[in-house]
């Protein structure tokens, strides 16, 4: 009862959440609750409206966006993808400065949390190892997308 | 982005850029509680999010800080302000005291250089430099420590600087969170790049600053006090915050440690001494100290940053020198990144 107490006045529901959350999602496999706050305290939160743009193709990509729940819909040369709740998009720009390949818009509405490039090298140098496992999980990640037999075809 | 578009924003960016250099402006008398509110805000804020990666409240993290920096002060306050003002109270006290010995010495000083150099007396170079000295210590130097008390009133140090730092470190990134939801969402890339890159330079520099400003008040007050120098707390104190100019600000404690030194000791020995001691603290601050505050180092070339201290001092006074050059560093951060923008958006 006591620690049920102090637990409501101490403990952040919110980060809680947060922390619960992103274990679900793949980039953040392995890593331990501490990093996975770390993680969430860098995370901005922002609700898109069915139908707003949230970037078009050629637009500068220096954030990863997380789905936290609502439909998005990827729109490219060769892409046409629906992103939904606990999946992600934008992964690209973890590694590169470059320009997103592809168009993005909500199809309801949705909330995305959004990892700015620069505050996850940040978080990466003060923890190297939720910086490492998350660049392996990428890796992984964007080997498998390579290796995916629609790919291959073109 | 359309023609329209890009004008539009920059006719925002602009008018919100003004806005708010005539807001700071007209504000510019109340402005140092604030400015030294958010400087020790950020300076502590790494430390509250260090506490809540381990899943507490914000406020638990603030509360933790708060009660470490209460304590502290309270120490400083038993051991120091009472030190302090005997200090300046034996300042005011004995200042004619040196007016007169300053101008014994002086006339000693002029004789013996006269006799060797008569030159030196058939213009008058002396007599002048002599005059320039005397007026600067009746007009200006009696008034560093009523001028150091102004600038951060017992209300301000006591009660309005620690509440302001106790709400800014709660609100957090209330703020950033909030311009984030505000914007649009074709600009949300845009925006976040730019508070990075000014909470970057901005943070990196008064971290930096401060713990540099720190290293040189307190080693500048042990060694000076060392050397037996009258009011080596006041010389410490004023160096470290004149060791936050750029250029001219490192020589401030060395300059006013020489004046007290020398009219105290009436010896070229001591001067001597208090040049070694000075040499000491900078090798240990450039080799030691630096390295740890590289933040200071905000990439604007030398004309800028003169410039931006010059016209930082002339809209706000002392903490315009300090504040100016992060707020260059800022401007031409934006600047760049805006222009950037354009030549991609035009290409």
């Amino acid at each position: 009862m006591i620690k049920k107490l102090l637990q409501f006045i101490f403990i952040d529901d919110v980060l809680k959440g947060d922390i619960a959350f992103l274990e679900k999602i793949d980039l953040f496999r392995g890593l331990s609750k501490r990093s996975l706050a770390k993680v969430a305290l860098i995370v901005f939160k922002k609700t898109y409206f069915d139908g707003e743009k949230i970037y078009e193709a050629n637009q500068e990509a220096n954030v990863v966006y997380i789905v936290k729940n609502g439909q998005i819909k990827l729109t490219g040369k060769n892409l046409s993808k629906v992103v939904e709740s606990e999946d992600f998009f934008g992964e690209r720009s973890l590694v590169e400065n470059n320009k997103h390949d592809c168009s993005s818009i909500a199809l309801k509405e949705s909330e995305l949390y959004l990892i700015y490039r620069a505050k996850f090298y940040d978080m990466a140098e003060s923890d190297n190892k939720a910086g490492f496992t998350i660049m392996r999980n990428l890796a992984s990640i964007l080997a498998a997308k390579f290796d995916s037999p629609e790919l291959q075809e073109k | 982005m359309t023609e329209s578009s890009k004008n539009k924003v920059f006719v925002i960016v602009i008018m919100i850029f003004l806005t708010v250099c005539l807001l700071l402006y007209s504000a510019r008398e109340i402005l140092a509680p604030f400015l030294v509110a958010a400087f020790i805000t950020y300076l502590i804020s790494p430390l509250v999010v260090k506490i809540q990666s381990y899943g507490y409240r914000r406020w638990v993290g603030v509360t933790i800080i708060a009660a470490v920096l209460v304590a502290c002060a309270v120490v400083i306050l038993i051991i120091f302000i009472p030190l302090l003002i005997s200090e300046i109270e034996k300042f005011k006290i004995s200042y004619f005291d040196y007016y007169k010995s300053f101008s014994n010495y002086a006339d000693a000083v002029r004789n013996k250089i006269e006799t060797t150099a008569p030159i030196i007396k058939r213009y008058d170079v002396s007599d002048i430099v002599i005059v320039k000295i005397r007026d600067f210590m009746l007009l200006k130097a009696q008034q560093i420590p009523a001028y150091l008390m102004n600038i951060f009133s017992i209300f301000s140090i006591i009660i309005l600087i620690p509440m302001l730092v106790f709400f800014m470190l709660l609100g957090g990134n209330k703020g950033i969170n909030a311009t984030v939801a505000f914007f649009p969402s074709h600009y949300i890339e845009t925006i976040l790049s730019i508070m990075y890159e000014m909470d970057s330079v901005l943070g990196r520099f008064i971290r930096g600053q401060l713990i540099e400003a720190s290293f040189v008040g307190v080693v500048s007050a042990i060694f000076f006090s060392a050397l037996g120098i009258n009011f080596a707390l006041i010389i410490g104190i004023i160096a470290g915050i004149a060791n936050m100019i750029p250029y001219f600000g490192h020589y401030v404690g060395l300059v006013i440690a020489l004046i007290v030194g020398v009219i105290q000791f009436q010896t070229f020995a001591t001067a001597f001494k208090i040049i070694v001691a000075y040499a000491t603290i900078r090798f240990l601050d450039n080799n030691f100290v630096q390295p740890l505050a590289i933040g200071h180092n905000v990439n604007l070339g030398s004309v800028a940053m003169i410039f931006a201290m010059l016209a930082g001092g002339q809209i706000f006074g002392f903490l315009g020198v300090i504040f100016a050059v992060p707020v260059m560093a800022i401007l031409k951060t934006i600047f760049i990144m805006l222009v950037q923008k354009y030549k991609k958006a035009t290409a």
